[in-house]
């Protein structure tokens, strides 16, 4: 029962994770292999602030918002000549430009910030969940998670910028007939994933301290549950996200951290050979 | 037609260049060692070249597939003592049969550039991962001593220098070859347009296991061989990081799709690699920005894009004295 | 309203139009028959601005649309309903047809306007789209460019792939907005007689150039267009 709630409390933001990923391919049929450096550098300019002296709260929604701010001005420089690509050659150096972007921010955050971690942990006793004590930090970043990503379906489904998004996801020109600008709407995504992979970090941050490192395998953890979920699905990614961080959470009890990566990278693989359209049937 | 044959002179050029260097540098401990990665780099770089510069096949376990030879030749050799050429072979094929395997479902799965490009960096990451949880096999982290050459003479820098050499020339020569052959044909057909190739009579799903089986082969012979003379195996050496990064930049700046691009790209990154060190993590920074600049702002490479830039300067200077 | 000169169109590397010329005046309904690619498409996709000319001129209204993108020229009211339709299959009924009004919020009134020219929609209001009849689907189309009040309605083929009674009854309503007043339409179409039946004036597209132009009525007794696209011996 525990480790069936520390899965649910890590899949949310798993979820979390995988959604800003899932849309920006969605909408733009590019992918970024930087997701997880947005998330990790914001852990390093929040950690930051806080040192600086900054309350808590301010610095951390100072760094989710830089980390918007970022991932907009790469979708300003970097990512547009990869527009101007179609098919294929769009999704091919989207691939090599993130992965590069990825390698540049790794670095630099290691180079100059090795030892910073963020450390969001709530001091208080163990809430007791139906019998089960469950680390404080633990409850807050599932709670976090599970209401924003409640906020954003309920965004995507009723408001008019989420009918745009979901409309252009299904049909690019369909959405340009109708008087919806493709590129701007991608603007707003991408940022709203860099947001979204920044949010990640607090959460992450409330569970246990994270640093500069931490780039690379969120990146990873986000592309697994974005390929499980399938590309460019929602619903996918939510689902999947949840799925596999109970996955994670039960195979990390019985056979090990390694494996369980191991595990999950198979799972991907898996998914893409039987499945390439993801585990959920539905077109959003 | 004509690219191709203007390659001819400067790779003869470069190689013997390659064969001379010891007899400046062999004296040098610290520059042998740097010489022999460069070779190790730009034999990867030729066999990626062969995977994703001609047929368009996104191998993200470059390292991975040069370690499993590796891994399995040393292994083979140390622990279930086959001699040290057989176990090398095993581990060559295993290389190839892996690298086959990924073209082969990937063409039969219709996979697209994407999904290759994730089933492989998965393969890569899971390999890498396997490396480090099999500590009872594999020496873990910390990685294992290969026995098998110990005191022998592909130790020394040199005499493995001119091994590696020549096994990176048989590459050039070999890549040179399937150009001309039936597989050159069809890697032209495949790039100019897939579909279309496949109308004409061109076998794809061959064309393509072949350059992913023989690519991947060529990976783990560079990777086995680098490993026995060096005498050490860990995996950081068969990183996704380290390696497949690493040649990425490699092909960047060497070009996509050529014979020479993937040496000359392997001196210049080598080079570079070595003026950068006191940078420490930035190097990642530097690399990171070399591949997003590259491939926006020049997408065949940086040597195409330079002779490029030499011709239209002589046509300009041939313009400018009639 | 809508005044095409001597407009030149290219796709990949092919001219497909040359030298067009052709005009619809406000309120008014005109036809552009012609046979499979004789460039009724793309003229209709470069007057929406999906494509770009490479020389000559479109003006709506007055102004110049070459060169404004797409989503720009749907804002000021040039929709165009192709022949695939776009629609967004995963979504209903209503979220389509409230898209049609973007960036505005949807009107009740416009609702209303589209579920009064299609009853049948306003029952199936809920059902998504992507499960709908070809017949349905070209409704929820011409009613999801309405949500917009547009100026000039681009309607390409509108029967493709309509069994032919629900042909007629899309012309039908094509009718009905004509004789509402104040829209403007171009109609391209294969169907010749039904194009004629609606439009006051047709042109006649063969590759790529207007071979002949008038009112609907005398273009009917043309002995060319009578051999060519009414079936007539």
């Amino acid at each position: 029962m525990a480790v069936l709630f520390d899965g649910v409390a890590f899949g949310l933001q798993l979820s979390l994770l995988a959604v800003g990923l899932t849309m920006i391919y969605g909408l733009g049929g590019v992918l970024n292999l930087a997701h997880g450096q947005f998330a990790a550098a914001t852990a390093i300019i929040g950690a930051r602030l806080i040192e600086v002296g900054f309350p808590v709260a301010l610095s951390v929604i100072s760094a989710v918002a830089i980390s918007a701010g970022l991932a907009m001005a790469v979708d300003a420089t970097l990512m547009r000549p990869v527009y101007r690509l179609h098919g294929e050659d769009r999704v091919l150096s989207s691939l090599l430009v993130t992965l590069g972007l990825a390698f540049a921010i790794d670095g630099l955050l290691i180079r100059f910030a090795p030892f910073t971690l963020l450390n969001l942990a709530v001091p208080g006793p163990a809430f007791v969940l139906l019998g089960v004590p469950m680390r404080r930090g633990v409850v807050v970043a599932a709670l976090v998670a599970a209401v924003v990503l409640g906020v954003l379906v309920l965004v995507l489904r009723v408001s008019r910028w989420g009918r745009a998004v979901r409309s252009i996801i299904q049909d690019e020109e369909g959405a340009t007939l109708c008087g919806i600008d493709p590129s701007r709407m991608r603007r707003s995504v991408f940022a709203l994933s860099g947001a979204l992979a920044g949010l990640v970090a607090v959460t992450q941050g409330l569970t246990a301290p994270i640093g500069a490192t931490s780039g690379r395998d969120l990146t990873v953890l986000a592309l697994i549950v974005t390929v499980v979920g399938g590309l460019g699905r929602v619903s996918g990614a939510l689902v999947a996200g949840v799925l596999l961080g109970v996955v994670h959470a039960v195979a990390s009890h019985t056979i090990g951290a390694v494996l369980t990566f191991v595990l999950l990278l198979l799972v991907a693989i898996a998914v893409i050979l039987l499945r390439p359209s993801g585990i959920v049937r539905s077109a959003v | 037609m004509a690219a191709r044959r203007s390659e001819a002179w400067p790779l003869a050029v470069t190689v013997t260049a390659l064969v001379g260097l010891p007899t400046l540098v062999g004296g040098s401990r610290y520059l042998m060692t740097l010489a022999i990665s460069m070779l190790v780099v730009a034999g990867y770089a030729v066999a990626f070249n062969l995977v994703f510069g001609r047929t368009g096949q996104l191998f993200l376990c470059l390292g991975a597939l040069a370690g499993v030879a590796a891994y399995g030749s040393v292994l083979l050799a140390d622990v279930a003592g086959v001699p040290l050429p057989a176990a090398i072979a095993v581990g060559v094929a295993c290389s190839g049969g892996i690298g086959g395997l990924f073209s082969w479902v990937a063409v039969r799965r219709r996979l697209g550039v994407i999904f290759l490009g994730i089933v492989t960096l998965a393969f890569s990451l899971v390999f890498t991962n396997l490396l480090v949880g099999g500590r009872a096999l594999t020496g873990g982290e910390t990685g294992l001593l290969v026995d098998a050459t110990a005191g022998s003479w592909l130790r020394d820098r040199v005499p493995a220098y001119y091994v590696l050499l020549a096994v990176l020339v048989g590459y050039l020569l070999l890549d040179r070859w399937l150009e001309r052959s039936w597989l050159g044909w069809a890697f032209r057909a495949l790039k100019d347009d897939p579909v279309a190739a496949e109308l004409a009579g061109v076998d794809v799903v061959r064309a393509k296991v072949v350059a992913g089986a023989l690519g991947s082969a060529m990976l783990g012979l560079m990777g086995a061989l680098f490993a026995v003379h060096d005498g050490f195996l860990s995996p950081t050496g068969f990183d996704f990081g380290e390696i497949d990064v690493r040649v990425l930049v490699v092909l960047a700046v060497g070009g996509v799709g050529s014979s020479l691009g993937p040496v000359v790209g392997a001196v210049v990154v080598t080079a570079v690699d070595e003026l950068l060190r006191p940078l420490g993590q930035l190097r990642l920074t530097v690399y990171g920005a070399l591949l997003i600049v590259v491939f926006l702002r020049f997408r065949q490479g940086l040597v195409p894009a330079a002779r490029g830039l030499g011709r239209r300067f002589g046509a300009r200077r041939a313009r400018a004295t009639p | 309203m809508l005044r095409v000169d001597r407009l030149d169109v290219e796709r990949g590397g092919a001219r497909v139009l040359h030298a067009v010329d052709l005009h619809v005046g406000d309120g008014e309904v005109v036809a552009l028959i012609g046979s499979n690619g004789a460039g009724k498409t793309t003229l209709l996709r470069t007057v929406c601005g999906l494509l770009a000319p490479t020389q000559g001129e479109v003006t709506v209204g007055g102004r110049s649309v070459v060169g404004v993108p797409a989503f720009e020229l749907a804002r000021r009211g040039i929709r165009y309903v192709p022949a695939e339709r776009r629609l967004f299959p995963a979504l209903s009924v209503r979220d389509n047809l409230a898209l049609g009004a973007y960036p505005a919020r949807p009107t009740r009134d416009r609702h209303e306007l589209v579920f009064g020219l299609f009853p049948r929609l306003r029952e199936r209001r809920s059902q998504v789209v992507g499960t709908m009849s070809g017949g349905e689907q070209q409704m929820v189309a011409i009613g999801r460019a309405l949500m917009s009040s547009p100026r000039l309605l681009l309607l390409d083929e509108p029967t493709t792939g309509l069994a032919p009674a629900l042909a007629e009854e899309a012309y039908a309503v094509i009718a009905r907005l004509r004789d509402a007043g104040g829209l403007t339409v171009l109609l391209a179409e294969q169907q010749v007689h039904l194009a004629l039946e609606v439009a006051a004036r047709a042109y006649v597209l063969e590759g790529g150039t207007v071979t002949m132009d008038g009112p609907s009525g005398s273009l009917r007794d043309e002995p060319g267009v009578r051999r060519a696209y009414l079936g007539f011996a």
